[in-house]
C-alpha cells in the first residue's frame, strides 16, 4: 500500500455526540448546532469497533449515504427574505439589527447564488472522511485488491459526494478498481420508487392537519417581527410572521453547511426558538416519511432499496468473494430506510407532536452525509456469517436477537428482511403517471 | 500501445479515403473511440525550462447515444417489417442485435460507458508519467465540468486516478450552474446567419441526404423492398442505424457490430455529411457565421487563470470537462493545425479538417506552460488529444513551443475578430 500522505484534519469534521440518549434540552442547548436537524454537520462517530468472534475477517461492506452538507435547493427563502427586508428598508421599517440581517442575508444570497443543491466544501470533506474511517477501521478488507461498486443518483451533489469519497479510498489503496455510475438505470432503487402503491392510512388526514397546527405555534415568528422591524403592524401588512420565521430558520441552519462563510444569524431566534425549529423540521419529517403511528407509510417506496440491499449481499456471501458495494442519495431515502431497517434510533416515534423529540430525533438519522452500513465477516470453515449494521458509523441495533451484539447471525437478518418484502405485499400503480 | 514504431507526427498530412477505410470507426466522427496518442516521445523543453501549469480541457469520454430514439426507430421498423414476413436473414440479425443494443442502453441516454471511464483514468495516468516532475509535488488541482453527467463522471474518473497516482494533490471538484459561464460553451450566442452561410448550409443538406441512399441497404435487409409499408422510411432507417452502428464502439463489453451492413463507400459519405455539417456549425468554413464565439469566456477564463498562476509564481492544474460543441471551437481559437485551412469546396472539405482527429470521444487540449528562473519568457506547447500539435499562423523559433505573449495576441486577434 502507497504511503499515505491525508491530513489527520479529515478525523476531526464533525463533533462527538453521545450516541443513543433520550434527546433532552439541555443535551440540545449544550450542541446547539443539532437543531440544525436534518442541516446538521455530519457527526464524529464514536470511534467505538467491536472486535468481531474468534477468527472472523470483514469481507463485504454495503453502504448507503446521503450526499453531504450542501446549499439550500432553491433560492425561495432568500428572495422572499432579502425582498421583504429590502422593501421594509425602502420605508425605514428596519432596526438596526434588521439592518444588519439584510446586510447578512445579502451576502449569504450572493454566496449561493447559481448554487441551489449543489455540494459544499463541508460537504465534501464529510465524504472523505467517512471513505477514510473506512479504510481506517477495516484494514484487513480495505488493503485488499477489491471492486468498488458506486452508484449515486442523478443529482449532482450525491455525483461529488460519491466522487470525493471514491477519491479518497482510492488514495488510501491504489489497487482497488472503483467503478462509478450514475445513471437514470439505477434510480428504482437510489430514490423513492414513485411506481409503488403507497397503502393507505385513515389517520393521515388528522395528522397533517396537526401537523400544521403545530409548525405555526413553533415557527410563529413574532419574536423575528420585533427584531427586525420597528412597526410590526405596518410589517405584517406584507409579512407573513410564519412564512418570514421558516425562510429566517432555514437559511439559520443552512450555515452550518458553510463554514466558511464566517456568517450566522442565529441572533435572530433565542435558543428556545432554534429548537423550536428543529422540533417543526422533526415533526414534520416523521410524518412525511411515515414513521409517525398511524401516518401513511411513504417508506414503501423505499422497499426496492432494501431489496437491492439484500439480494446483492446475498449474491456476494454466496460467491465467497468480498468487496464493497456503495450508494449516494438523500434524506428523504435514508430516514425512511432506517426506520424499515429496525435501526432503534429511528422507530421509537409517537404522535406526540410536542414530546416526539425525546424519542426520535432527525439529527441522530438524517445529518449532511448520514448513512447506513452493514460490515459483513466470515470465518474460514464456517458458514455463519456475522453481520453489524452501523448508522452514522456508530454500531447499531434492529429488533431481533442475537448472543453476539453488536454482530448478528446474517441467515437470521436476511430471513428478517426477506420477510419483511413478503409481508410488504408490494404492488406497482397501474397508471405510473398517476401521481405526478 | 505494443508497438514503439517511430512515427512521422505529420498530422498536418491531409485526410485520404483510404486512411478512413483502415480505421472505420473514424467515420463515426464525434461517435469515434479516442485513439491512443500516436506520440511516444514529447519534444524536450528548451534548456532550463520546466514545466509549472497544465490546463487540460477534455470532452467526456465514450458515451452512449444522447437519445435512445435511434433504437427505437429501427426496432420499430424492422419489427413491423418481421410481422408482415418482409425481413431477410440479414435483417432479422441486425433486429437481434439492435434489441441486444437496446436493452443494455435503457435508461441510459447519454451516460458515460465503461470505456469512457477508462479513457479519462489512462489520460491521467499518461498525463502524470509525461509530467511527472511536475504533477508528483502536493498540487492543487482545479477540477470542472459541466453539469451534465457524463461529463462530471469522466471528472471523477480523471481525479480518482490522479489522487491514487499521488495521494498528495489536493484536488476540489465541482459542478455548478454557478461555473458554466465559464468551463462550458454559450450556447445562448447564436450569430446570425448570413446569404454566405445559408448556402452552405443548403449545399450540406443536399449532401447529406445524396449520401443517405438506403437502396441498396434495404435490399438486403428486405426481402421485398416494393411491399413495405407507407410508414416505413429507408431514409431514416439508415441514418438511425449509422447512429446505432457508430454508437457500439462506444460499448466493446456488448461485442456486438453492426458497422458491416454499410459499405465503407456508404459510410465515408455519411461522415462526409456530418463532418461538413460541424465545421459549418462551428464556423470554421470561411463564411459560416463564426459560431466559435460561443467559447469566447472559456477562451477568457484560460489566458485569466493562466496569468494569475505565472504572476503568483506557483504550480498548478486545471481541468476542465466538457462537450465537443466547445473542444471543436476552442481548437481553432488557438490556431492548432488541426482546425485550420477549411475550405468553401464541401466535397474536398475533409482533406483539410476531419473532425474525428479533433473530437473523437474524450478528445482533449492541454496546454503545457514552462518557466525558467529568473526570466519572464513563459513558453508553451500544445497537445491536441495527446499529441503535440503547431500553430500554424504563429512563427517559432522553437517548435513545438511558443511564447506565450504571442499566443496570447493570436487569440485575442481571433476574439476581435482582426
Amino acid at each position: 500500500m502507497r504511503h499515505r500522505i491525508i491530513s489527520l484534519a479529515f478525523l476531526t469534521v464533525g463533533w462527538s455526540l453521545i450516541i443513543w440518549a433520550q434527546t433532552s434540552r439541555t443535551e440540545l442547548l449544550s450542541h446547539l448546532e443539532l437543531a440544525s436537524g436534518n442541516y446538521c454537520n455530519y457527526p464524529n462517530p464514536t470511534g467505538n469497533v467491536t472486535l468481531p468472534p474468534d477468527g472472523y475477517e470483514p469481507f463485504y461492506i454495503t453502504h448507503y449515504g446521503r450526499h453531504g452538507a450542501r446549499y439550500m435547493t432553491d433560492d425561495d427563502a432568500y428572495k422572499y427574505l432579502v425582498t421583504k427586508l429590502d422593501s421594509a428598508k425602502d420605508i425605514g421599517l428596519l432596526t438596526t439589527l434588521g439592518e444588519d440581517a439584510l446586510r447578512r442575508l445579502k451576502t449569504a444570497q450572493a454566496n449561493a447564488c447559481l448554487r441551489d443543491g449543489d455540494l459544499t466544501l463541508l460537504g465534501a470533506r464529510q465524504h472523505r472522511a467517512i471513505a477514510h474511517r473506512m479504510c481506517v477501521n477495516y484494514p484487513s478488507l480495505m488493503t485488499q485488491h477489491l471492486t468498488v461498486k458506486a452508484n449515486s443518483s442523478t443529482v449532482r451533489r450525491c455525483m461529488l459526494s460519491m466522487a470525493n469519497f471514491c477519491m479518497e479510498l482510492k488514495s488510501m489503496n491504489p489497487q482497488l478498481i472503483v467503478n462509478m455510475n450514475s445513471s437514470e438505470h439505477d434510480m428504482y432503487y437510489l430514490t423513492p420508487n414513485d411506481s409503488i402503491e403507497i397503502p393507505n392510512s385513515e389517520k393521515d388526514g388528522e395528522l397533517y392537519d396537526r401537523l400544521s397546527e403545530f409548525r405555526h405555534k413553533m415557527l410563529n415568528g413574532r419574536h423575528q417581527m420585533t427584531l427586525i422591524f420597528n412597526d410590526t403592524v405596518k410589517a405584517r401588512e406584507f409579512i407573513d410572521p410564519t412564512t418570514l420565521a421558516d425562510h429566517l430558520w432555514n437559511v439559520t441552519s443552512d450555515m452550518q453547511c458553510l463554514p466558511e462563510l464566517g456568517l450566522t444569524f442565529n441572533d435572530l431566534f433565542t435558543e428556545d426558538e432554534l429548537i423550536d425549529g428543529f422540533r417543526t423540521y422533526n415533526a414534520s419529517w416523521c410524518l412525511w416519511e411515515g414513521l409517525m403511528p398511524g401516518a401513511q407509510p411513504s417508506y414503501y417506496a423505499i422497499f426496492p432499496l432494501l431489496k437491492n440491499f439484500l439480494d446483492e449481499a446475498i449474491e456476494m456471501v454466496d460467491s465467497g468473494k468480498s468487496g464493497v458495494r456503495l450508494r449516494f442519495g438523500h434524506d428523504s431515502v435514508l430516514l425512511p430506510f432506517t426506520y424499515i431497517l429496525g435501526l432503534r434510533e429511528a422507530i421509537h416515534a409517537t404522535d406526540d407532536m410536542e414530546n416526539l423529540h425525546h424519542s426520535f430525533a432527525i439529527y441522530r438519522l438524517i445529518p449532511m452525509a448520514g448513512n447506513v452500513q452493514w460490515v459483513f465477516y466470515r470465518k474460514p470453515g464456517n458458514d455463519d456469517v456475522l453481520v453489524k449494521l452501523l448508522l452514522n458509523e456508530n454500531e447499531t441495533s434492529i429488533p431481533i436477537t442475537t448472543d453476539i451484539y453488536p454482530f448478528y447471525h446474517w441467515k437470521n437478518v436476511a430471513n428478517y428482511y426477506r420477510t419483511m418484502l413478503r409481508n410488504a405485499n408490494i404492488t406497482y400503480k397501474k397508471n405510473l403517471n398517476e401521481n405526478k | 500501445m505494443a508497438f514503439s514504431v517511430v512515427m512521422t507526427l505529420d498530422a498536418s498530412a491531409q485526410t485520404t479515403r483510404n486512411e478512413m477505410r483502415k480505421d472505420i470507426y473514424r467515420t463515426g466522427s464525434n461517435y469515434f473511440a479516442y485513439p491512443e496518442p500516436r506520440q511516444q516521445n514529447l519534444t524536450p523543453s528548451p534548456k532550463g525550462y520546466k514545466p509549472f501549469y497544465i490546463f487540460h480541457y477534455a470532452r467526456h469520454g465514450s458515451r452512449y447515444m444522447s437519445n435512445n430514439s435511434y433504437y427505437e426507430t429501427a426496432i420499430n421498423m424492422l419489427d413491423s417489417a418481421k410481422n408482415v414476413g418482409l425481413l431477410s436473414e440479414k435483417g432479422n440479425e441486425v433486429l437481434g442485435k439492435l434489441r441486444i443494443g437496446y436493452a443494455d442502453a435503457w435508461h441510459r441516454d447519454g451516460d458515460l460507458t465503461a470505456l469512457g471511464g477508462r479513457q479519462h483514468r489512462e489520460i491521467a495516468q499518461r498525463m502524470m508519467k509525461r509530467f511527472n516532475t511536475l504533477l508528483s509535488q502536493p498540487l492543487y488541482v482545479d477540477a470542472k465540468s459541466s453539469t451534465s453527467r457524463r461529463c462530471m463522471l469522466s471528472m471523477f474518473n480523471f481525479c480518482t486516478e490522479l489522487q491514487s497516482l499521488n495521494p498528495s494533490l489536493d484536488i476540489q471538484m465541482d459542478a455548478s450552474k454557478r461555473d458554466m459561464k465559464f468551463v462550458v460553451e454559450d450556447l445562448s450566442r447564436k450569430p446570425k446567419p448570413t446569404p454566405q452561410s445559408d448556402a452552405l448550409w443548403k449545399l450540406a443538406g443536399e449532401w447529406f441526404e445524396r449520401a443517405h441512399d438506403p437502396r441498396r441497404l434495404m435490399a438486403s435487409l428486405l426481402t421485398d423492398t416494393s411491399r413495405v409499408s407507407l410508414s416505413f422510411s429507408g431514409r431514416i432507417l439508415m441514418e438511425a442505424l449509422y447512429n446505432v452502428a457508430q454508437d457500439l464502439q462506444n460499448v466493446p463489453e456488448l461485442n456486438i457490430s453492426l458497422i458491416e451492413i454499410f459499405t465503407p463507400d456508404e459510410l465515408f459519405n455519411m461522415w462526409q455529411g456530418y463532418n461538413m455539417s460541424w465545421l459549418i456549425d462551428t464556423g470554421l468554413v470561411p463564411g459560416s457565421a463564426p459560431y466559435y464565439h460561443i467559447i469566447d469566456e472559456v477562451v477568457d477564463s484560460i489566458v485569466a487563470n493562466a496569468d494569475r498562476v505565472i504572476k503568483e509564481g506557483k504550480s498548478k492544474l486545471t481541468l476542465r470537462f466538457s462537450h465537443n460543441s466547445s473542444v471543436l471551437p476552442l481548437a481553432y481559437f488557438l490556431g492548432l493545425k488541426e482546425a485550420m485551412g477549411a475550405t468553401e469546396n464541401l466535397s474536398s472539405l475533409y482533406k483539410h479538417i476531419s473532425i474525428d482527429k479533433i473530437i473523437p470521444m474524450a478528445a482533449n487540449i492541454q496546454i503545457v506552460f514552462y518557466r525558467k528562473n529568473n526570466s519572464d519568457d513563459i513558453l508553451v506547447k500544445f497537445l491536441l488529444n495527446e499529441n503535440e500539435t503547431s500553430i500554424p499562423a504563429l512563427k517559432s523559433d522553437i517548435t513545438p513551443y511558443y511564447h506565450w505573449e504571442d499566443v496570447k495576441s493570436h487569440i485575442q486577434k481571433v476574439r476581435m475578430n482582426l
